[in-house]
């Protein structure tokens, strides 16, 4: 009976004075959509990031030799890669999952020499997994025949090579004897970076494995259908591979993104929580004033035996009512600009024109696009209760500290 | 005028509280926007000077085609002489030589992918320099290799490495060198995979005689970049070299160092946006608070465009002290972390797999910033602050210049 009560008088009062309750609502909601939005873009920033890293050829999830983890040695092996990828192949949420060899080396056509990192991977399911070599400029992806390879434009251009020429690669064997062969080329890939077209070599398995004198696969590289499933998935591999394998994940085999992933965050966090402090100051400000205004009537309140714990309570129901309300307009301003992101995006092609569009060997979208979901709801509401809640505080304290005699001797 | 200002002055002061709560809120602004520019500015100059600094300099001479190609037979032939040309323009201080061949570089018994860098040592030597700082100079035969190749291959300094290459004339090159030193320099390139060595050793290795790839030149000072290249691209001495200020080197990097300006504003306008219905709400309640004042006001014969002055000038008063105090704050801030800098590395966590710095374009950008101030950023404050103050006082003014004198007097 008594919460009712004072949720009524609260409701009332707010509405004896729709001014303030208006802008108090205004500056709620436009602080919180605007925190909102923040959120919602450096999300699907991040989300973005992280795709366009898995994609471009480093996968969520890598299973690795145990050693790798520590040395990243690329002549490790994988033992028994060929079980662990018919495994995980029949795990569910896995998109595709895809051997990889790796061998530093020297490609060389007449006078001209490039160094890069080969990788030898198996063609029926690499482009699947990586978007780069989906790019094809000239020529096709390699089609399983043997000593043929698929390199970048730039390293064509270094090269000064076409379609059908033949390289000669060089590289240190076992034993670290230096091997050399022969790759024709079969496809040239342009994927709109030109550092990232220098160092793409990509040849069969089965011609890494004779260049090195290893036989098998270095690493399996997974990519989820859930990326967000990630911790939950990777827990359950681990659990039916041998002692000898690992799993590594994106935070592990690029390890630049993950700290930049984590300063966007930190940075969001700081900005958030300053605009949400404005916030909170404006409607401290306002909340006082309302307390001030009303001294009498608390009084009056307190005199007719409404003592300080009901009176903390209607100015607490206030400010929950000023955030439910505020959260509500955050979340329709803040939420339908987050929406028009999510699904329109914004272009930065052409701020970043002609420039080359690549961090760290990871291939960027210039359509930046926000993340939009259910999480937006009780974000905005979190946020905008919360800055409501807190501003409550000192004036439901300033209000039942009233000293109704005093305050009702004050004449107007 | 002053009457009012003495007025508005005595207004603020009536409720100290509220006043204070909404120049807090100002002031708090202020702060984000200092510190965001602050650090803005300092993370601007980590770009610059890892740009300008070690690796690319302020202008680059090359063959033409050759930054496209990166061939070993695109070179700028007669180097010495080249080089003795530009020099002669009086705002030039150095200008170097560098050799960049790819090798496959064998410590053991594997062999990994690495770039020979031929660099005149004793130039590199002095400030902004590859190997600014280096105190010894480097003997012949021997070489200096970065840090994360020297880590990848486990070499060691005293080792003796082999390179394998190709010459410029097609023939094979390979020597043999002693590792003299490991380095740790600002050029991600250097220290992904650089093994350095004399401009000579170079020459000599890939069959290049008075030949280099690329000649950095350094200017005096910063801002001279872009009337450098075009002074030396109009020598005739210096042939049909492609010659480039650093903006057109590295047009990525200006992209981001405008987005960096960018974020300033964004944060200015997304903490002002917050501010202004606080604001508002404040001066809302001091004026319908007085009404019954400012009625009286009315009735001795002031006129409705002086209370409007009033509240306008109240609501400057209040973005004006907040700015103030923001400030200060901010300048506090930026003063306090100027000489230790602020980590953003440390800032991804600690776990194992931290980066500290931020490679882009072969270039390692510190996160560890330097917060700066320039003399415009408090002014970019202060106007979107009384901005503020003036909108938010559109709705209180009007409501004040509309009053009726009675009816305001019975409120």
């Amino acid at each position: 009976m008594s919460l009712s009560l004072t949720t009524q008088y609260a409701v009332k009062s707010l509405g004896r004075h729709k001014r303030r309750t208006l802008l108090s609502v205004v500056g709620i909601g436009l602080g919180c959509s605007v925190c909102v939005f923040m959120i919602a873009f450096v999300r699907g920033e991040s989300q973005m990031m992280l795709r366009a890293a898995a994609e471009s050829g480093n996968g969520h999830l890598r299973i690795v030799p145990a050693a790798w983890a520590q040395t990243r040695e690329n002549d490790l092996r994988l033992a028994e890669w060929q079980t662990i990828l018919a495994q995980v192949g029949q795990h569910q949420g896995i998109r595709i999952a895809t051997p990889h060899a790796r061998k530093e080396g020297l490609l060389a056509f007449g006078t001209r020499s490039t160094g890069l990192e080969i990788v030898g991977v198996d063609p029926n399911t690499e482009q699947a997994a990586n978007r780069l070599v989906r790019k094809l400029s000239q020529g096709h992806y390699l089609n399983g025949e043997l000593g043929t390879t698929v390199i970048g434009q730039t390293v064509a251009t270094r090269l000064d090579v076409e379609l059908d020429d033949e390289l000669m690669v060089t590289a240190a064997a076992q034993g670290g004897e230096i091997q050399s062969g022969m790759l024709r080329i079969v496809g040239i890939v342009s994927t709109g970076s030109k550092d990232l077209d220098a160092t793409i070599c990509h040849i069969h398995l089965q011609d890494l494995e004779q260049l090195t004198g290893l036989s098998g696969a270095g690493d399996v590289t997974i990519l989820l259908t859930e990326p967000r499933r990630l911790s939950k998935l990777s827990a359950a591999l681990e659990q039916s591979l041998p002692a000898e394998a690992k799993i590594v994940t994106w935070r592990e085999i690029v390890p630049e993104l993950a700290s930049g992933t984590k300063i966007d965050e930190t940075w969001t966090r700081l900005t958030v929580g300053i605009i949400m402090l404005v916030v909170f100051l404006g409607i401290a400000s306002a909340q006082l004033t309302a307390v001030l205004e009303r001294r009498r009537e608390f009084a009056v309140l307190s005199a007719l035996g409404m003592r300080g714990g009901p009176l903390v309570r209607i100015m607490i129901v206030e400010g929950l009512f000023l955030g439910l309300v505020g959260g509500l307009l955050g979340l329709i301003l803040g939420g339908a600009f987050a929406h028009r992101v999510a699904t329109v995006g914004i272009d930065f092609s052409k701020m970043y024109g002609e420039a080359d569009m690549s961090i760290s060997n990871i291939l960027i979208d210039p359509v930046f696009y926000g993340d939009f979901g259910w999480w937006i709801i009780p974000l905005a509401f979190e946020l905008a209760l919360s800055a409501a809640l807190l501003s409550s505080l000192y004036p439901a304290w300033y209000a039942a500290r009233t000293d109704p005699a005093t305050a009702l001797r004050v004449e107007h | 005028m002053f009457r009012t200002l003495q007025i508005a002055w005595r207004n603020m002061g009536r409720n100290k509280k509220r006043t204070g709560l909404a120049l807090l809120a100002i002031a708090v602004g202020q702060f984000a926007l200092l510190a965001t520019n602050g650090l803005m500015h300092g993370y601007v100059d980590n770009i610059r000077l890892a740009i300008t600094g070690p690796m690319i300099g302020h202008v680059q001479v090359h063959a033409t085609q050759w930054r496209e190609e990166r061939a070993l037979d695109l070179h700028i032939s007669d180097v010495n002489q080249a080089i003795q040309r530009i020099q002669t323009d009086p705002a030039v201080k150095n200008a170097t030589a560098r050799i960049y061949a790819p090798v496959l570089m064998a410590p053991q018994e594997d062999a990994f992918m690495a770039v020979v860098a031929g660099i005149q040592v004793d130039i590199e030597s002095q400030p902004y320099g590859l190997l600014s700082g280096m105190q010894d100079s480097l003997e012949p035969g021997k070489v200096l290799i970065g840090h994360l190749l020297a880590q990848k291959t486990k070499a060691r300094i005293g080792q003796e490495i082999a390179v394998i290459g190709q010459a410029a004339d097609g023939s094979l090159a390979n020597e043999l060198f002693v590792i003299q030193d490991i380095i740790k320099c600002p050029a991600d390139l250097i220290n992904q995979s650089g093994i350095i060595v004399a401009l000579e050793d170079a020459q000599a290795l890939f069959v290049m005689p008075d030949q280099a790839h690329e000649i950095v030149v350094r200017a005096h000072t910063s801002g001279q970049a872009q009337a450098i290249a075009e002074r030396l691209s109009d020598d005739t001495a210096l042939g049909s070299l492609e010659i480039l200020p650093w903006q057109a080197i590295v047009p990525e990097l200006m992209i981001i160092l405008d987005t960096a300006g960018w974020v300033g504003y964004f944060v200015l306008v997304l903490v002002f946006i917050a501010a202004v219905a606080g604001i508002a709400n404040t001066l809302m309640m001091s004026t319908f608070e007085r009404i019954h004042e400012f009625g009286m006001l009315l009735a001795l014969g002031c006129g409705p465009m002086r209370i409007v002055r009033m509240i306008v000038l109240e609501a400057l008063l209040v973005g004006l002290a907040g700015a103030l105090l923001g400030t200060l704050l901010g300048y506090g801030f930026t003063q306090a972390t100027c000489d230790s800098g602020v980590d953003m590395a440390s800032w991804a966590g600690d776990g194992e797999n931290q980066a500290d710095n931020m490679a882009y374009k072969g270039l390692n950008i510190p996160l560890h910033i330097y917060p700066r101030l320039e003399p415009g950023d408090s002014l970019l404050g202060l106007t979107a602050v009384l901005l503020t103050s003036l909108i938010a006082s559109i709705w209180p003014a009007w409501t004040g210049a509309r009053l009726e004198p009675m009816e305001a007097m019975r409120a």
